[in-house]
């Protein structure tokens, strides 16, 4: 006979005291374990509601970015097509060309150097982006008896100091012909055609439409073939340059670069519509962008304010645990402990008897913390049982964690949580052995010639 | 010498600053085979001196010596196991664990034992239950070995705490009054086993108020006032 088997028999004999400490062991086992549960939960939950938040926040602000950055461009294409549409807002004309010829007839008679175009390109000149030397001359087209301005251009020449930009005009190629919306009406081209103009064939490129200008009776073919066909070899009557960072008068600047440059050259303002939509854009770009920016304030405070809130309940279940646990663990030892000494006061004769059999201190010690350790291993699992099935419940059911997927997975792979369920038994027994000490202590200490002699 | 006291004194202390002198000078030998009851009025020392000798209750002064060893001079887990080894006790309340069945109770004599102490090796637990079967079969309780105290009679609760005492081959039993509560039947029962294990070798030390237990033993001593007295 050993003396676990002792306990055990003793166990199965007074089931109710062993029951009640199991129970009292249990209980603070629930709590250790339905709190560290709660307290992790709540992280987690904190974890998935503020990503979730953040998720649908970057969602909304991505989608927001998308129709701004679509916004931008699609204005930014319109500005360009606008531009190239209304011709260029800054014109380079010879000093001694009256402008006024330009307003009245649509042509130009004084000319100045070709190289000018190429000299400009070459410099360290800021305050344009595009340079389109040209020939504009008012003609009749003698194979069609047509007045008609003939506008030679050979495409941008680059500004050597700066990254390509895309050209706002595109050049006309040799042999090709641009048509305006009049003349192509008048002589019913289409595109394709080849027209004879001044003895030299041409295919039609392009048909404008109607833009209620003089680009209406104007012809646009490459500058070479233009100079050649009036004589101006070398010569051209204007360059035209687009000032795209406009924003502002900027006119006196461009006057004052340009001359420094090309001395012997006046500076005319073309199309100042450019200019308002120039900052109709900028205008637009800085109010999207507040707006984005006002949008991810607002999402940033949203966060925020989510964020303090969980933090707060956080702390309420933290506080509450910080009160429940240690006066659950409390009333578990002062339970255990008094039903330890009940135990020993009814086990007084027993005790007396084992001593008086030879049992020494240290085995009456193990009879009653076997029991206890016993009670702590059930009470311990049980509780551990019984906080999980509870957790599960709570996590489904109750509360407001998220229900989409379950928390108790989540915490049952968090190291921390499985370190709780596993050390949860170990604190158990070493609480119930801690609470019945003293009353083993006591029954250690127990006199057996006192207990034999009162009886 | 199995047992020998030498000039025992013990006194109670108690709570009011009250003296009682429980023995005063207490001197006694026994030798293996023999059977000594003491008698005595309630209060005279008798229980004292069966515990003194039972190496329960230590004296203020004087020798206990028991085969030769002086177990008060042991440290109290060392007496505890020379106790287990040397000594059997059998006392009036019969002192049963109340959840333990016959057969256990009696075996429970072993829990202090090591194993392999006075049984034979590695089958040291049946040879237990064997000799404990054996003894209660002896005591007429072979019938009852799976029963709890509670299910026994007086005589047979007494039977079973002799077994008990019994067990571990002891050198000395201790009887504190235990026909007590018997009737006259159950009375001759215990006296019989308690002569026979003077007989066979064993040494008796029986502490009594009835007339009749005495005439069992080979020498009756009285007691009054903690002293053998003629």
């Amino acid at each position: 006979m050993k003396l676990t088997h002792l306990i055990t028999r003793e166990i199965a004999h007074r089931k109710l005291t062993f029951g009640l400490s199991v129970l009292a062991i249990a209980v603070a086992a629930v709590a250790l374990v339905a709190a560290d549960m709660v307290v992790r939960a709540d992280a987690l939950a904190t974890d998935r509601i503020l990503s979730a938040k953040q998720a649908e926040t970057e969602e909304v602000l991505a989608e927001k970015v998308r129709v701004v950055a679509a916004a931008g461009a699609d204005l930014e294409e319109a500005m360009r097509k606008h531009m190239k549409g209304l011709g260029f807002n800054v014109l380079i004309l010879p000093e001694q060309q009256d402008p006024a010829e330009l307003h009245l007839s649509g042509s130009l008679s004084e000319t100045m150097p070709a190289s000018y175009a190429d000299r400009l390109g070459d410099s360290s000149i800021m305050t344009i982006n595009h340079l389109l030397p040209t020939v504009l001359k008012q003609v009749k087209w003698p194979e069609q008896e047509l007045d008609v301005i003939l506008y030679g251009t050979r495409g941008e020449v680059p500004l050597m100091h700066r990254a390509l930009k895309k050209p706002v005009l595109d050049a006309v190629a040799p042999g090709q012909m641009v048509v305006g919306w009049s003349i192509h009406q008048k002589l019913g081209l289409q595109v394709g055609q080849e027209v004879e103009f001044f003895g030299r064939k041409f295919t039609v490129s392009v048909l404008h439409p109607e833009r209620g200008s003089t680009d209406d009776v104007t012809l646009w073919i490459d500058l070479n073939q233009a100079q050649e066909i009036l004589g101006l070899q070398n010569l051209i009557h204007a360059i035209l340059a687009l000032e795209c960072d406009c924003a502002g008068d900027r006119i006196s600047e461009i006057r004052r670069e340009i001359a420094g440059i090309l001395p012997g050259t006046q500076v005319i303002e073309r199309h100042s519509q450019a200019l308002a939509r120039a900052e109709a854009r900028t205008k637009a770009k800085l109010v999207a962008e507040e707006s984005l920016a006002a949008e991810q304030e607002a999402s940033a405070a949203t966060l925020a304010r989510e964020r303090a809130a969980r933090a707060e309940l956080e702390a309420q279940h933290q506080q509450v645990a910080q009160v429940v646990i240690p006066l659950v663990l409390l009333l578990a030892v002062a339970a255990v402990g008094v039903l330890a000494f009940n135990n020993v006061r009814y086990r007084r004769e027993e005790i007396g008897i084992l001593r008086a059999l030879g049992l020494r201190t240290s085995q009456v010690l193990y009879v009653f913390l076997g029991k206890a350790v016993l009670s702590g291993i059930i009470g311990g699992v049980l509780g551990v049982v019984i906080g999980l099935l509870g957790g599960w419940a709570v996590t489904h059911w109750v509360g407001d964690w998220p229900t989409d997927s379950p928390l108790l997975n989540d915490l049952l792979a968090s190291p921390g949580f499985v370190f709780t369920l596993l050390s949860t038994p170990v604190l158990a027994v070493v609480l119930a052995a801690v609470a019945s000490w003293l009353a083993a202590a006591a029954a250690a200490a127990q006199d057996a010639a006192v207990v034999l002699q009162g009886e | 010498m199995l047992l020998e006291l030498r000039g025992i004194h013990k006194t109670y202390h108690g709570a009011a600053g009250g003296q009682v002198q429980a023995l005063r000078d207490v001197s006694l030998q026994l030798d293996a085979g023999q059977f000594v009851a003491i008698r005595g009025p309630s209060g005279c020392g008798k229980s004292s001196l069966l515990l003194t000798a039972g190496t329960l209750l230590a004296p203020d002064s004087g020798e206990v010596l028991i085969q030769g060893e002086q177990p008060y001079q042991m440290s109290s887990d060392r007496r505890a196991t020379f106790r287990a080894e040397q000594l059997g006790f059998v006392f009036q309340q019969f002192h049963l664990v109340p959840y333990l069945s016959v057969l256990e109770n009696v075996l429970a004599a072993r829990i202090a034992l090591p194993v392999g102490v006075g049984s034979t090796g590695g089958a040291a637990e049946n040879d237990d239950q064997r000799r404990a079967s054996e003894l209660l079969e002896q005591f007429g309780l072979g019938d009852r070995l799976g029963h709890t105290p509670s299910q026994l009679s007086s005589g047979e609760r007494q039977r079973c705490a002799l077994a008990r005492a019994l067990l571990n081959r002891p050198a000395l039993l201790l009887a504190d009054e235990p026909t007590g509560n018997l009737d006259p039947e159950n009375s001759a029962i215990v006296l019989r086993a308690l002569r026979q294990f003077a007989d066979g070798g064993g040494a008796v030390l029986l502490v009594t108020h009835d007339e009749q237990a005495s005439t069992a033993a080979d020498r009756v001593l009285h007691m009054n006032s903690g002293q053998f007295v003629a």
